[in-house]
């Protein structure tokens, strides 16, 4: 399709139509940042703690001592 | 990897050029440059009216002035036509190889030896005596270039008879390949190297998200800069694969090699990759906008307007790496003696990507030529970009990945500046010959030179100077 050729009313539906995607994406950030952010805190904090457990869920396991 | 022919694209046309914008005539007498016939016969035509028009100039001063200036700003368009693109590939280029120097002189990963070798270099180079080594080495280029040759005329055999679904699902698959599987190996290292935790979630949320969007920005559409930024980024991690797996002298003899073939393939009358653009131009079909990286994002406007059914989603992504496509099926073989930890399904692995990745190298060399049938493209200067093939990025940023592994930044620097002035002068020749050239040659040339002269007489001598604090 050609952005030119449209009509006004078609063009205005498309533009709704992508809103409605930009906005439902921009949850969707939010919701990530949140839920990995608050993931890979307790995460990091808690690994060392955990034991055999953490290190099962480690994909790289830190030398030294935590 | 196959040399695809990496040509660079000017693809300015001279038919359909806009206007310049600097008249020296009369606004009226030149129109464009293709159009100047028409100016100089449309002034001709209402000066033959004479004395009733006014302000009308003698015809026949006009028409010489016309072509003059035409010709004139021929020239100076051509030129900073050609200036504005060679710094538009400058940038990637550097952006390419700053990558992977980065991240071979702090992840140690990529430049260990662990006895790891591609089953395309099956000959050690840790043997007894320098002539062995130098026997090894020759036969391990040979059997790479062979590999590389043979995926060439394979690629252009299939595109001769049509087999586009093979193609394209061989380019899927590399891509894929490379977008997840090195990638993982990539941050695997990097997380390594700076001792961070991290647990398989958060990983496999990034991998996921890196693949998805790079599939979607190569294959399919995506903002232009996300493409080209992924497309350096698959560039990088390739370099980075050869340098790691490819021993010493092997390395620089296949760059040499490539170079030499890349040339020949191009340029000689029987090349693969010349039958290949000779036979996508008869087709009036665009060659494999996948495996280029393109410096615009031309065709995305005209997409639904042509009659290229198959092509609108290949036209879309403008580079990719091919997915290893079991096109080389080769028996699982041992490595080496000591695993290091690497179990042969990994090894299979290895082979796979690395196989197709033998054959992206030379569809990477796809000639990017402007068939003539294309629709006209009615837009300024800015949207005609230069094309560079991947496989040009891959090489450049190897050659300069080796320079800073075994020599230190004076080698890098120099490797680096001969590279670009390379592609400076090879842009210089697409400007004057306008067709598809091969990419490799005069850069990796240039590199290889400054690379050996520079580790072997200008670093001792700095050295020295050092030593003894003695200022020049």
């Amino acid at each position: 399709m050609n952005l030119e050729r449209l009509p006004n009313e078609e063009k205005l539906s498309l533009c709704r139509k992508y809103y409605l995607d930009v906005k439902r994406s921009a949850l969707g950030l939010l919701l990530w940042t949140a839920v990995l952010t608050t993931w890979i805190t307790i995460f990091q904090h808690f690994r060392a703690e955990w034991g055999e457990v953490g290190d099962y869920l480690s994909f790289t396991i830190p030398l030294g001592i935590p | 990897m196959a040399n695809n022919a990496e040509d660079i694209e000017n693809s300015m046309e001279t038919n359909v050029s806009p206007e310049p914008t600097q008249q020296p005539q009369e606004p009226g007498g030149v129109r464009a440059r293709s159009r100047g016939g028409d100016g100089g016969g449309g002034g001709g035509g209402s000066n033959g009216s004479g004395p009733e028009q006014n302000g009308q100039p003698p015809a026949a001063a006009r028409p010489p002035r016309v072509v003059e200036a035409e010709e004139d700003e021929d020239e100076e368009l051509t030129l900073k036509y050609g200036a504005k693109h060679v710094i538009m590939l400058f940038v990637p280029v550097t952006l390419c190889m700053v990558v992977v120097v980065a991240t071979i002189k702090s992840v140690s990963f990529y430049t260990q030896n662990d006895g790891q070798r591609l089953i395309y270099t099956p000959f050690p180079e840790d043997t007894d005596t320098v002539g062995q080594r130098a026997v090894n080495s020759i036969l391990n280029a040979t059997i790479m270039i062979t590999v590389i040759i043979v995926m060439t005329l394979v690629l252009v055999l299939l595109y001769k008879y049509r087999c586009y679904k093979v193609i394209q699902g061989w380019l899927f698959l590399s891509s894929l390949l490379l977008l997840f599987f090195f990638s993982y190996i990539y941050l695997k290292e990097v997380f390594k190297t700076y001792n961070v935790a991290m647990d398989y979630f958060t990983l496999a949320v990034i991998i996921w998200n890196f693949g998805v969007v790079g599939m979607m920005c190569i294959h399919w559409k995506g903002p232009l800069r996300l493409q080209q930024a992924y497309l350096i980024m698959i560039s990088a991690l390739m370099a980075l694969v050869f340098i790691k797996y490819l021993p010493e002298w092997t390395a620089w003899l296949i760059l040499a090699v490539i170079s030499v073939y890349d040339l020949l393939a191009v340029l000689c009358p029987k090349g693969p990759l010349r039958i290949l653009v000779e036979t996508a131009q008869e087709r009036n079909e665009p060659i494999f906008p996948a495996l280029i990286y393109s410096s615009t994002m031309v065709w995305l406007v005209n997409m639904a307007d042509t009659e290229w059914p198959k092509r609108n989603s290949t036209e879309a992504a403008t580079a990719q790496q091919e997915a290893p496509e079991g096109v080389t099926s080769p028996a699982p073989s041992v490595l080496s003696q000591d695993d290091g930890g690497f179990n042969p399904s990994w090894v299979n692995q290895q082979q796979h990507q690395l196989g197709p990745i033998q054959s992206t190298e030379d569809t990477r060399r796809e000639i990017q030529q402007m068939p003539s049938a294309r629709p006209p493209v009615d837009d300024d200067d800015e949207e005609r970009g230069v094309k560079l093939g991947l496989g040009d990025f891959i090489f450049y940023s190897m050659l300069v990945g080796k320079a800073s592994a075994s020599g230190d930044w004076n080698t890098t620097l120099a490797c680096f500046v001969a590279i670009l002035i390379g592609l400076c002068l090879t842009l210089l020749l697409l400007a004057i010959f306008k067709k598809a050239l091969p990419a490799l040659p005069i850069s990796i040339f240039f590199g290889l030179v400054f690379y050996f002269a520079t580790d072997n007489l200008v670093q001792p001598f700095m050295d020295r100077l050092a030593l003894h604090q003695f200022y020049i």
